[in-house]
């Protein structure tokens, strides 16, 4: 309730200060009268400032006419005038030839800096280049357009645990390999899925140690510092609102490499006729066929005839189980985004409030909706004092929609391709998959639930629904005690709450299947597990709060500029989890059934089993506290020296490292060159250069350093209860270590067209987590413990180059990256390095090799006599596939390349004519290699698991000639399937360029002529149009699987409207 | 300046104090952080990793049984070596007699290392005491099995340069294992023991629990394997005053002559259960025949103790912890040690009076009744040897022969082990630098300490 008070007091309280104040109005405009954002406009007598927004417009109260304004600018000589008589102020600005670029401060989530003071790397997603795509996750978007930053490609089994990788990965342990996500001034421990992307302002990326390591032993994998837009004092009140909607095609399904129905269908009446499975007719009760099987038996005992057998059969090879999905799952998915904003400030106080409201319907008619109110106002209660109160509030809920190819399973693992959901008239057909028709059919006699599946209904019965809520409220204050010198505390508390809820109702197979396995048939029917529905019910709970205090010191100089920021910071996070599950829940009548979980019950399909509980708890608290101190000094606007140093303690660190003093530095040097009297290189009249090396850290949260035991039973003799020791105190764990080393130059050529910059980093990574071998003499009685025991190096260039290609009307901007990073491990547990612990797992650290190397088995063809596949047996062509598989050495092995990226980048172009603009976003992925998916033939015959491939596969001598797909087998010989998918054969080149995104837009011009409008745009945005080039055809996508369903494409319409 | 550095120095006063509780909290709930009496008891009350934990190693060698070469032959190679006194590889990588005393050792360190600070509730002072007692109790009893079975036989002469244990006192598992003197190790022994019986109470819970006369027992044991045998009888004495119970094995109600194993579990000779795991290079093994031939006809520790089958099946059933030696070989102190401890200290020091007293006591419940004399007036030698024979004979497969070996070797009285392998006879001479077995090759190569040489 309070909160809600403090709502209504900040949206009402400006409102009427506003009202009573005299406004002097103004607007800054560059020379072609374009309006300039963020100058500052500065009233010499009155001693107040204020900065000019989006339009230009600054507004500034209780100003005399004889005072005098100052108005500056970056890029900009600074303009002195009079204020006068005049209502409203224009004041065009003159460029000092420095920089035309819009400047955008950058945000490192303890201050603000300015790029051109900077020492260290980052990079600014400004808001312009942030909204050019549209979508309803906050990070979605930076995943191709930022320098520095690359998308992981999903295709990658072991993969990192975010996508997100900011220049290169940096550890070996993969659950932690995810950058720091900074919301404004803190970590972000909630859901990320609850910020509104319409109220980010900018996005910074910290991506080296002169940037970064103010955040310490969690910095390694590099900083996102999402900055939301705020208000500002002395601004006219401003509403925008913008509004999508995002058509998502179907997935093409047909793309996916899949078995032809006919192949399988004869595939499987080949193994029939072997008799294949026949031993599994012995056991009804837990061993169903696939329906080309059934068919077969019924036509072997004489139920059908044999042309009806082979009618059905024929039926069977031309359907294609994608088209029942395509008809009964898949529709086109549709998202709808509106977002409404209102803010303004008066001299005491500034407040802003937006709303957002989220509705996705996605392919399979999944459903998500989002509401976020987000809040903040700043209050200058005594002159020197600002505080600020931030609130970000949001709700989602998503229901779970139809079934996704591949989710519902066949008799054998995998659905045959040939599967009928449905019959002619769409009525739902029922699958076999757990227990045999025959068996379930006469069962119980009568006396059991309907004991079918029938996937194309089952999953109206199945639902899971996601609830959660997150708030995120904030308090900060500054207390400028001089000038230059500012105390300022931050203080933020979050909470979110899960509650995901999955139903199995009643008439559901789960539910049915449950009841019917727990009866006890007799002469009194018994039923353990009631008839009603099945509730499982998840709740997690996270509070997290931050406290921060720090001080400031910003002090200019004629000739010297001095910041320093220093203070310390506590967090607590904690996370809070329960699962449970109710028995005949009805939803109605709010009422359930008790049942037994102590006792063991003989079950229908035999054995005997409790009934499941699902209940548990779980529970964590991280905790950090930290020191931190930061300066940066500039003389002469040219010589820019930054130091930072950072310790921390956690109580998942170790005692030792708790107690010991090992602060985390950097230090960073910035010389920009072309203000030297010496510098005569007219061809390029700005030169930057930039240094720095510092430490940053990797935490894993799950490895902890204190003694945990664990009660597990009582002694029988004493009656009194023991426990096992299951976590042993490492006093000495601690975070992992990154040292960067960054290079970089800025330049920017004669004329203004082109900048941009140039760097080159070195990360020096140590005390890589690990298993390490243990002395048994410890005590600790396990094998191996985790220590800080690896090491391993990277290094990487980032280029930019930004350019103008024409001016005037057309204005035709373009954007180009491109990075490069390598990653060796030098050091790392030494274990007998066999072939078959490396090959084709993707991702095995070996000593001077990338984690992620592609090694393979050398390829020598196909056996021309018998198609079987070959490789090389000390310098033999063999086809001894127990010897490559189990015996063979790691130094046998083919080194194909890198399995990820190792180079990456983006061009982007922009045009502007008159009020149309499009943007064309690429983005590309170099040097490395993928793993095709081919056909494995134990797969597909224990499995059903088909691939394309198998048309292709070698069937008479010469065949070799024009294939590489071995012949089929039988019986089957897994270690020769095994053998040939880590195969070099199976190495194709993942390069390729795609097209991310276009943005096409109109902007309405002269807009005042509508009332109240400031501003409209249009704009249409097209999604995941696809590959543009790739190096190897026989990839479907380098970026995903070859068996997993590709993005579709989706295409946004949408209206941005300011008054 | 002054004015910039006192916000800064706020924070730091405010944080520092407060940091270190701050950061202690644990990190899963799920899981316990020991801070009570009762979560220290029960890091020791699981008997199967307490009292199981000893080694069985020390009867492999101790010449008291024999493989024939038809059964060695089925046995691993590191068995094998270790049965004929090899020089190394005696204990393969998946042994884990070691690991398993080091694991007991390390959970008494965490007690010892942390129970002092915990917070005791009123009432709760007596089983504070016992659980730390029990803490030193069975580091004590862990590193006397160690140095025992890993170091050379204590020697006043060269203990302050002999290896001892690798002696561990702390729980921090980052420290690198060292091995130091004999001379330390026993002294940690003694200084552990004697904690123990200052803390420990008279009785226990059971004998699964550590108890003071179990405590006086074990100092009177590592006494003895000094050779120190003044202070050994002292504390055999000890023990004896508060616990001197003996079973008549005529009558008493814990034996059932009948069946397989005679003995049933917990009888109330036993002091403290201690539990050796054996393995097949035991249970496989038959009676030594000379030891077999000893007992005397109305022995019935005869019967008891060995199934006497004649040739090849001739096996130990006399196993105090009762059930099937298949699994577990009580090895730990009991009553009858005491008496026989008692008896040849006096011996020693010339009373031998009052020694075949407690011999005789004895042996009165293991005859047959009214078939057995009591021994009078014999020489000191005389009667200092039947003392040991009788020791052999009445503690027979309780892990303590080789340690007996080692040090009556030490008073001179050059017992040879021999092996019949294979039609060919291997030695072990008395004093040899085998009697300190070889430390797993796996310690050696992770920890870097010293190896024994042999």
């Amino acid at each position: 309730m309070r909160l809600l008070y403090l709502i209504l007091a900040g949206v009402l309280l400006p409102v009427s200060i506003m009202a009573q104040s005299v406004i002097k109005k103004g607007v800054v405009l560059t020379p072609d009268h374009n309006p300039v954002k963020g100058a500052t406009i500065r009233a010499v007598k009155k001693q107040e400032a204020t900065i000019s927004d989006a339009y230009g417009i600054f507004i500034l109260q209780g100003i005399s006419n004889d005072d005098t304004l100052e108005v500056s600018h970056i890029g900009f000589k600074t303009q002195v005038l009079r204020v006068g008589d005049a209502k409203a102020l224009t004041i065009v600005l003159e460029t000092n030839g420095q920089t035309l670029e819009e400047v955008t401060v950058a945000n490192t989530g303890f201050q603000k800096i300015k790029p051109n003071e900077v020492t260290g790397s980052l990079t600014v997603i400004d808001n312009a280049l942030y909204n050019q795509q549209t979508g309803y996750s906050v990070l979605e978007r930076i995943k191709t357009i930022t320098n520095g930053i690359a998308a992981f490609p999903s295709r990658v089994g072991v993969g990192p645990a975010s996508d997100i990788v900011v220049r290169g990965i940096s550890t070996l342990t993969m659950s932690i390999q995810k950058p720091l996500i900074i919301l404004d001034d803190f970590e972000y421990q909630g859901d990320l899925e609850n910020i509104n992307p319409n109220d980010v302002e900018n996005i910074t990326v910290l991506k080296d140690a002169a940037a970064s390591a103010i955040w310490g032993a969690r910095a390694a994998n590099g900083v996102i510092v999402i900055t939301t837009k705020k208000s500002a004092f002395n601004r006219r009140t401003a509403i925008a609102f913008n509004a999508n909607i995002t058509v998502g095609l179907q997935p093409d399904l047909k793309k996916i490499k899949e078995i032809s129905p006919a192949d399988l269908v004869d595939l499987e009446q080949f193994l029939f006729d072997q008799k294949y499975r026949f031993a599994d007719t012995a056991m009804p009760q837990n061993s169903a066929f696939t329906p080309v099987y059934e068919l077969l038996f019924s036509r072997q005992k004489g139920t059908i005839t044999a042309e009806e057998a082979d009618r059905q059969l024929n039926l069977l090879r031309q359907h294609d189980v994608r088209d029942d999905f395509k008809k009964l799952f898949y529709r086109n998915a549709v998202n709808r985004q509106y977002a409404l904003s209102v803010n303004g400030g008066a001299q005491n106080v500034s407040w802003g409030l937006s709303l957002g409201v989220d509705q996705n319907i996605g392919n399979r008619s999944e459903a998500t909706d989002r509401y976020t109110v987000s809040f903040n106002n700043i209050y200058k209660p005594l002159k020197k004092l600002d505080v600020g109160v931030s609130v970000l509030y949001a709700q989602t809920q998503t229901n779970s929609g139809a079934p996704g190819y591949g989710t519902i399973r066949g008799a054998n693992s995998a659905l045959p391709v040939y599967t009928q959901l449905v019959d002619a008239h769409n009525n739902p057909l029922p699958l076999y998959n757990k227990y045999r028709s025959t068996y379930i059919d006469t069962l119980g006699g009568g006396r059991l639930l309907d004991w079918h599946y029938y996937p194309a209904t089952d999953y109206r019965y199945n639902t899971i629904t996601q609830r959660g809520r997150g708030l995120s409220a904030g308090i900060n204050m500054d207390y400028r005690l001089t000038k230059w010198l500012t105390i300022k505390g931050n203080y933020r508390y979050q909470v979110q709450d899960e509650r995901t809820a999955n139903l199995y109702a009643a008439n559901s197979f789960y539910t049915r299947d449950l009841v019917n396995n727990y009866t006890q048939l007799g002469s009194a029917i018994k039923y353990p597990v009631p008839a009603g529905d099945i509730l499982d019910e998840s709740t997690s709970n996270t509070t997290a709060q931050n406290l921060r205090g720090q001080l400031l010191v910003d002090k200019r100089w004629t000739q010297h500029y001095l910041s320093f920021i220093g203070g310390a910071e506590i967090s607590d996070a904690k996370t809070t989890g329960r699962s449970d599950r109710t028995y005949g829940y009805s939803a109605d009548i709010l009422t359930y059934t008790s049942v037994d979980y102590a006792n063991l019950y003989p079950m229908l399909m035999g054995g005997s089993s409790n009934i499941p509980s699902g209940k548990s708890f779980t529970g964590t608290t991280t905790r950090f506290a930290s020191f931190f101190t930061n300066g940066l000094y500039v003389y002469k606007d040219k010589y820019s020296l930054s130091a930072s140093a950072r310790r921390d303690a956690s109580n998942t660190f170790g005692v030792a490292t708790n107690d010991r003093w090992k602060p985390l530095w950097s230090a960073g040097l910035a010389w920009e060159l072309s203000k030297e009297k010496f510098y005569c290189l007219a061809a390029m009249p700005y030169l930057k250069l930039r240094t720095s090396y510092g430490y940053q850290g990797n935490v894993d949260p799950s490895k902890v350093a204190v003694m945990v035991m664990a009660y597990s039973g009582t002694n029988s003799l004493t009656s009194r209860p023991y426990a096992e020791i299951v976590n042993f105190p490492n006093p000495d764990l601690r975070w992992e270590q990154t040292a960067i080393l960054n290079l970089a130059l800025d330049y920017r050529l004669a004329g203004d067209r082109i900048s941009g910059s140039i760097e080159y980093y070195h990360k020096a990574i140590t005390d890589l987590y690990g298993e390490a071998p243990v002395d048994p003499t410890t005590g600790t009685g396990v094998t191996s413990i985790a220590k800080n025991m690896g090491n391993a190096k990277g290094h990487g260039w980032d280029l930019s180059v930004n350019t103008v290609n024409t001016k005037g009307l057309l204005l035709w901007n373009t954007r180009f990256f491109l990075n490069t990073y390598k990653m060796k491990v030098t050091k790392y547990r030494d274990v007998p390095l066999l072939a078959t612990s490396i090959v084709g797992s993707g991702f095995t650290p070996v000593n001077g090799y990338s984690p992620y190397s592609y090694f393979a088995f050398a390829w020598a063809g196909l056996d021309p006599q018998t198609g079987d596949p070959q490789g090389y047996k000390e310098g033999q062509v063999s086809k001894d596939y127990n010897y490559f598989l189990n015996l063979s050495a790691f130094s046998s092995l083919k080194y194909i390349g890198s399995f990820i990226p190792t180079v990456t980048g983006g061009l982007a172009n922009d045009l502007h004519w008159k009020n149309l603009s499009i943007s064309v976003s690429m983005n590309y992925k170099l040097g490395y290699y993928v793993m095709r998916s081919s056909v494995d033939y134990a797969s597909l015959v224990f499995q059903q698991t088909g691939h394309s491939d198998y048309e292709k596969r070698w069937r008479a001598p010469g065949d070799e000639s024009h294939t590489q797909v071995p012949s089929f087998i039988y019986p089957i010989n897994g270690q020769r399937d095994a053998f040939y998918k880590s195969a070099e054969v199976l190495a194709a080149r993942g390069d390729h360029l795609r097209i991310s995104y276009i943005n096409l837009g109109y902007d309405l011009k002269k807009p005042e002529q509508l009332k109240g409008i400031r501003n409209v745009r249009a704009y249409v945005v097209a999604n995941n149009l696809g590959i543009l080039w790739r190096a190897d055809k026989a990839v479907n996508d380098p970026d995903y699987d070859d068996r997993s369903i590709p993005p579709a494409k989706s295409i946004s319409f949408g209206v941005n409207l300011g008054f | 300046m002054k004015r910039i550095y006192f916000p800064f120095l706020i924070t730091l006063i405010f944080f520092a104090p407060a940091c270190k509780k701050f950061l202690d909290k644990k990190n899963n709930q799920k899981q316990v952080v020991p801070t009570s009496v009762r979560d220290f008891q029960a890091l020791i009350e699981e008997t199967r990793a307490t009292n199981y934990a000893y080694s069985f190693s020390a009867e492999v060698g101790a010449g008291d049984y024999y493989l024939p070469d038809a059964t060695l032959k089925d046995l691993d190679e590191s068995t094998r070596n270790m049965y004929v006194w090899n020089k190394d590889n005696l204990f393969s990588g998946t042994n884990i007699e070691w690991g398993n005393l080091y694991k007991l050792i390390y959970k008494c360190n965490i007690i010892l290392n942390d129970i002092d600070a915990i917070e005791r509730l009123p009432g709760e002072e007596e089983e504070w005491k016992a659980v730390k007692g029990s803490a030193f109790f069975l580091r004590g009893n862990c590193y006397s099995q160690l140095v025992w079975l890993w170091s050379l036989a204590y020697d006043p002469a060269t203990a302050e340069h002999d290896l001892g244990a690798a002696l561990r006192l702390k729980p921090d598992f980052n420290e690198v294992s060292r091995r130091v003197s004999v001379q330390e190790s026993y002294r940690q022994i003694i200084s552990d023991l004697e904690q123990a019986a200052g803390l420990l109470p008279v009785t226990s819970a059971h004998v699964v629990i550590p108890s003071r006369p179990a405590a006086y027992a074990l100092l009177s044991r590592i006494y003895l394997s000094m050779r120190n045998y003044d202070k050994a009888l002292v504390y055999a004495d000890s023990c004896l005053q508060m616990r001197d119970y003996l079973m008549d094995y005529n009558t008493d109600p814990n034996i059932t002559p009948a069946v397989s194993y005679p003995f049933k579990r917990f009888n109330p000779e036993m002091l403290y259960l201690c539990g050796a795991l054996t393995t097949s290079a035991f249970f496989k093994g038959i009676a030594d025949t000379a030891l077999y031939n000893m007992y005397a006809e109305d022995d019935l520790r005869k019967k008891m103790f060995f199934n006497g089958n004649k040739g090849t099946l001739n096996r130990f059933k006399g196993n105090y912890e009762g059930n099937n030696i298949q699994a577990v070989l009580f090895t730990g102190p009991a009553t009858d040690e005491m008496m026989l401890v008692r008896a040849e200290c006096l011996a020693r020091k010339g009373d031998v009076a009052l020694a075949l007293n407690n011999l005789n006591t004895l042996l009165r419940k293991r005859y047959k009744t009214g078939r057995f004399t009591d021994y009078a007036s014999l020489s000191d030698a005389d009667a200092l040897q039947l003392i040991l024979d009788e020791r052999r004979k009445e503690l027979v497969f309780r892990g303590l022969r080789w340690m007996d070996i080692k040090r009556l070797n030490k008073e001179g009285a050059n017992i040879s082990l021999k092996r019949m392998v294979n039609g060919s006879i291997i030695t072990l001479e008395p004093n040899s630098l085998r009697y300190a077995l070889p430390i797993p090759d796996n310690v050696i190569q992770l920890s870097g300490m010293q190896q024994n040489p042999r």
